[in-house]
């Protein structure tokens, strides 16, 4: 299969301070791709210089073909990138429903159904909430919603940023086994996660992040067996 | 109707106060139900305003000092245009409320929204709309002086007795017209997919940019509804005064902001119900204090209600979940 997206030289910078230096990075059609790094190594500002929310200074993004770098936020949202930021960002102070149609604000057209039955099938609980007040969900629930929002754009390529933050073991189990079902419905999928372990072994290919630079990569099961990545990542199990 | 209004001033006008002299020969019910209309009739012209008001903080968090210079700039919009250029009511309210909006719309995109990217602290937003406010104003005091001038009404400043109440046609014509006005911003920032982005904007707007919404545009649409609002509001207390003068803009500026904070901020309910209180509350103290301390009063209630109640009577805490 083809390249959905393709990063070269990529660098970012916030003020002086060089955020991303020189990043390749390649997801192929239908894949789920894994960032993993550390605290402050430049995963959220990768997503964010895709997203078009942060502007990159140089470098080539090709998305499909096309390049969609310095492109506004709105303008990447309808070419078929979603970011599901992280934290959630759920709007608090509007019901479930409304924030799902805020999901779907690019979509052209008045019939919602079948957006929204995509997303009850994935997470029923949200049928169930779904006059509810997005602020009164717990976290679980939250990050349910922060997923299923961003599929309401009908993305193809669907960024997740920390879907596992402050969540239950458990919860995160349930949250990746969704996301692989995402990709089978064909959503290619580009993850970060501090859960190396369970980031690693849901990827078809992973990219290591260090200091702004891409330090490692390659197959999800090839890296879970690397001993660096062990060491560094996977608590030198 | 007195049409070449722009080229003198009027003596023989009667401003609320002396309307208030007359009540008080009135009997105690009589008076109350009286100052009661007032009330009323003068706090949804400050509703409408404090909508607009409270429209622009929910979505940028700003204390808009424009917002009073907006009011000034519609009502003398809608005089110039019914006795200089001697167009129909009708045309001369729609082209001052699009006008100011346009207006509006301008200040944020010129002043503000450069402050915004450049991702500045807030304050200096506010210091910025300090700053068109004055600019603006000494322009308008250039070019039309400072004296008061007759504003024009409707229906001959008729009146119908009720309880004892004398109820002018016009500010019966107000209260209608602010309700029809306020149920339509309700329901167009509840249901249609505008408002909707701009409840959005208002919670989170960097997640509301993820949506695909086009941030920039909505603030844009906001301040253009704002300045609307005020501009309506503009109109419709001069025509109950039946008089404008430049300075009542700061003087409304202010009033606003105290409705606004006292029905709680960024809440539209909030808005309406803190803009009728304090036009009742500015009303009885003229009435039964000393229409003196008519401005005053309202500052003071409001200075009571942060002590007891900061975030305002309808405010909400925030809430939020990591």
């Amino acid at each position: 299969m083809s390249m959905l997206l393709e990063i070269k030289g990529l660098n970012t910078f916030y003020g002086n301070l060089h955020a991303l230096w020189d990043i390749d990075i390649s997801v192929k059609e239908g894949n789920i791709v894994t960032l993993i790094g550390s605290n402050g190594a430049g995963k959220s500002t990768l997503l964010k210089s895709i997203s078009g929310t942060v502007r990159p200074r140089s470098g080539e993004i090709i998305f499909d073909g096309r390049s969609i770098i310095g492109k506004p936020a709105s303008y990447i949202v309808k070419e078929g990138i979603t970011l599901s930021p992280e934290g959630r960002q759920i709007f608090p102070r509007m019901s479930v429903e409304e924030n799902l149609r805020m999901g779907a604000y690019t979509h052209k057209g008045k019939d919602y159904s079948s957006l929204f039955d995509r997303v009850f099938s994935l997470f029923p609980i949200l049928k169930e909430r779904f006059g509810q007040q997005a602020g009164t969900l717990s976290g679980g629930e939250q990050q349910m919603l922060a997923i299923g929002r961003a599929l309401m754009s009908s993305p193809r390529l669907l960024m997740l940023d920390e879907p596992s933050l402050g969540l239950s073991p458990l919860l995160t189990e349930t949250i990746f086994q969704l996301i692989t079902e995402i990709k089978q419905q064909g959503v290619t999928i580009l993850l970060i996660e501090q859960n190396a372990y369970m980031a690693l072994s849901v990827a078809d290919y992973s990219y290591v992040l260090e200091n702004g630079r891409i330090s490692m990569e390659g197959k999800g099961s090839d890296l879970l067996e690397d001993e660096k990545v062990i060491s560094s990542y996977l608590g030198g199990v | 109707m007195p049409r070449n209004t722009m080229n003198h001033t009027i003596n023989n006008i009667r401003p609320a106060s002396v309307l208030i002299e007359v009540g008080k020969r009135k009997k105690p019910m009589e008076f109350f139900a009286q100052q009661l209309v007032n009330g009323i009739a003068l706090g949804s012209v400050y509703a409408l305003s404090a909508i607009g008001y409270s429209l622009v903080y929910a979505v940028l968090e700003l204390i808009n000092f424009t917002h009073g210079t907006m009011y000034m700039v519609g009502a003398y919009l809608f005089l110039i245009f019914v006795s200089m250029c001697s167009m129909p009511y009708w045309l001369s309210f729609i082209l001052a409320v699009l006008l100011t909006g346009t207006l509006g719309y301008c200040i944020e995109k010129f002043t503000l929204r450069p402050i915004r990217k450049k991702k500045l602290p807030n304050f200096m937003m506010l210091i910025c709309t300090m700053g068109v406010s004055i600019l603006i104003q000494n322009i308008m005091l250039l070019f039309l002086g400072s004296q008061t001038r007759l504003y024009p009404t409707l229906f001959d400043g008729r009146n119908v007795a009720i309880f004892g109440a004398n109820i002018s046609y016009i500010q019966i014509f107000v209260v209608i017209m602010a309700i029809i006005l306020m149920l339509l911003m309700t329901v167009f920032i509840k249901k249609s997919k505008a408002g909707m982005a701009m409840r959005a904007t208002a919670q989170n707007s960097d997640a509301a940019e993820l949506m695909g919404i086009n941030v920039d545009r909505v603030v844009g649409l906001t301040f253009f509804a704002g300045a609307a609002l005020a501009t309506i509001s503009g109109i419709f207390s001069c025509m109950i005064f039946r008089s404008i003068n430049l300075s009542s803009g700061v003087v409304i500026g202010n009033k606003t902001f105290a409705a606004t904070v006292l029905g709680g901020i960024g809440e539209l309910k909030g808005a309406v119900l803190g803009g009728i209180l304090i036009g009742i509350i500015e009303t009885f103290t003229a009435g039964y204090i000393s229409s003196n301390l008519r401005d005053i009063a309202a500052f003071i209630v409001l200075i009571i209600v942060l002590i007891v109640r900061p975030r305002g009577l309808l405010g909400k805490p925030v809430q939020k979940k990591v």
